[in-house]
């Protein structure tokens, strides 16, 4: 289930178990997987979809998808909820952000550290988790985003104010436009998602699973339980520190403001919609979401200029009691996201047409 | 080569455990020998399960060592113990329910994967060559215990007995020199206690491993033990062959009470 779609579609057999732990296992499934790799690449070349603003959207879903892949890592592989995502965003985005305007490294070498850097203090958050569970532990990553968002305000003056980025440069091509950074962050997402999908299939993809769904079981079968949550909290910020070193750079500002509480809520319910513990899913619930938001920003006005009693922001406001709606009818009718959903209409590809 | 006869392998010393005022386990001394089956037995809140969790650092005794080959394994904790070579079952079944058949035993399989998180981010070379390896050895487990059929399902919606099989199937994945199995044919029907009972006696014979087993079925006890244990209270009151065990005055006092 998890990690790999073992039923190849009907009629194929593996014939090695090396066939059959492969997710791409037909023709078909390769060409398609390959076509919609192009299709992806080649967006801002094709009219109509090369919108500045279709762009800027992919972009923003691009980067949610790396920071929600972290999160789902975490929350939903190995159970342990975090509320502080954008937090470690932060981290990321401003360490990358001085070592740019104060070292003067390009991109490409402040992104690592970048990671890192939010990694060492995920770390240092996760540590709680050895014995808090639940509800305990999102407490302590709430305290993540307010301590690091406080010691942002009041301890670095420069973070506090903001400050401005350079662009991601290769030679002397400048990524400064959507259209030219479109690329670079389709790149960075189709990486990490990849990186995510075999880490979450291979060993310790596995543990988190088993530390998720039994952790008493899981230490009688020699897994290191702390190690475990640990690495896990570990990704699940690497992503993030990543994530937020491409924002800062996309929008050569880095500011307290593009890193608030109500971004690291977002991230949770987009992992809740698409599903925890799926790499598909997340991509799915990204761009749900996504879709939902710029929808009710397109809707919300109107239905405000179409009601003159409400008060005026109802329109936007709109948009948290939509969404709020969405998680909770999600959690009561699809608890396991839209990647379920995903399975069952393959499943029912696969049986067709004798779907019993 | 006679079974029994290869010296301990497993000592527990004067183990004493307590949770506040009640004592759960006074003053155990008793060895295990290399291959045997050795089965635990004991009215409920004798101390049994205490056994199982002392031996394998679920619990820490405030007296008392286990020696696993000579060497201390009393305070360290589970997952150690685990990779020295103790596997065990639960009484009430601990699957990772989210999982596979399959991937529940390769999870298990855990402490031989010795790859590093980078190779398998690209799941070239080494990483899916060690998937594949370890594949093998849970595919021949999954034979072993007939399990082919459900291989593949999710753990939660199978039946309780294939579940108890896959735990079974989960701690022989762990390769381990002694398997402690709490009560495994708990809540079975006949035909599947034969079963389950010819896995243990297969698993004791061909691959040598030795066995630890609560049990309350005493058919199956007195049938398969090479030697039997019983425990009343938390004290040993009784150790001896099977015989010995039918005719132990203390022993059918504990079950039966006094006239």
């Amino acid at each position: 289930m998890a990690h790999t779609s073992f039923y190849p579609p009907s009629g194929i057999y593996s014939d090695s178990y090396r066939k059959d732990m492969r997710i791409v296992k037909t023709k078909t499934q390769w060409v398609l997987s390959i076509v919609s790799l192009i299709f992806l690449f080649a967006i801002p070349q094709i009219p109509f979809f090369n919108s500045p603003y279709l762009l800027r959207l992919l972009i923003g879903v691009g980067i949610t998808i790396i920071i929600c892949l972290g999160l789902n890592v975490l929350t939903g592989y190995c159970g342990q909820l975090n509320i502080g995502q954008s937090a470690f965003v932060m981290v990321g985005g401003f360490t990358s952000g001085l070592l740019n305007i104060h070292l003067g490294w390009p991109f490409w070498m402040c992104v690592i550290p970048a990671g890192i850097t939010s990694a060492v203090i995920g770390a240092i958050f996760g540590i709680p988790s050895v014995r808090l569970k639940g509800l305990y532990l999102a407490l302590t990553t709430l305290g993540a985003q307010i301590i690091l968002t406080w010691i942002a305000l009041f301890y670095i003056p420069l973070t506090a104010a903001g400050f401005s980025v350079g662009p991601i440069t290769i030679g002397t091509l400048v990524f400064n436009t959507p259209k030219k950074f479109y690329y670079v962050a389709m790149f960075f997402t189709v990486m990490m998602t990849f990186f995510a999908k075999n880490m979450m299939r291979t060993g310790p993809g596995r543990a988190f699973v088993a530390i998720r769904d039994n952790d008493i079981a899981a230490e009688a079968m020699g897994i290191d339980i702390f190690r475990y949550k640990l690495l896990a909290f570990m990704i699940c910020t690497f992503y993030a520190g990543v994530a937020g070193s491409l924002l800062v750079h996309y929008m050569m500002w880095a500011h307290l403001e593009s890193f608030t509480l109500q971004d690291s809520i977002w991230y949770v319910v987009m992992v809740i919609v698409g599903g925890l513990g799926s790499i598909e899913g997340t991509i799915f619930g990204v761009i749900f979401i996504t879709a939902l938001k710029e929808l009710i920003f397109v809707i919300g006005p109107m239905v405000e200029g179409k009601l003159p009693f409400l008060p005026i922001g109802a329109g936007s406001g709109l948009l948290l009691v939509i969404i709020g709606g969405v998680a909770i009818l999600f959690l009561i009718f699809e608890p396991r996201g839209l990647a379920h959903r995903w399975n069952l209409v393959k499943a029912y590809y696969r049986l067709w047409p004798f779907g019993y | 080569m006679e079974k029994g006869k290869n010296g301990p392998i497993l000592r527990c010393e004067n183990i004493g455990l307590r949770f506040g005022g009640v004592n759960a386990l006074v003053d155990i001394t008793f060895e295990v020998n290399k291959g045997e089956v050795l089965s635990i037995i004991g009215p409920n809140g004798a101390g049994k399960t205490c056994i199982i969790n002392t031996i394998t650092g679920f619990y820490h005794p405030w007296k008392g060592k286990v020696y696993l080959e000579g060497q201390e394994i009393t305070a360290l904790p589970p997952h150690k113990i685990c990779t020295l070579g103790i596997a065990r079952t639960f009484q009430n079944i601990e699957l990772f329910t989210g999982l596979s058949v399959l991937d529940n035993l390769l999870a298990a399989r855990h402490i031989y994967l010795k790859t590093n998180l980078l190779s398998n981010c690209l799941y070239f070379g080494f990483a899916q060559k060690r998937e594949i390896d370890e594949r093998k050895i849970v595919e021949d487990i999954i034979d072993f215990l007939e399990m082919e059929a459900i291989r593949k399902q999710e753990v939660k919606i199978l039946p309780y007995g294939q579940r108890k099989r896959v735990e079974l199937g989960r701690a022989l994945a762990l390769e381990p020199k002694i398997i402690l199995l709490d009560e495994p044919t708990a809540g079975m029907n006949l035909e599947e206690k034969e079963d389950m009972v010819r896995f243990i006696l297969d698993i004791n014979e061909e691959k040598g491993t030795t066995i630890i087993l609560v049990e309350h079925d005493m058919d199956i006890v007195m049938d398969i033990s090479d030697r039997i244990i019983v425990f009343d209270f938390g004290n040993k009151i009784a150790e001896g062959i099977p015989d010995e065990i039918k005719k132990d005055q203390r022993v059918i006092k504990a079950y039966l009470g006094e006239k």
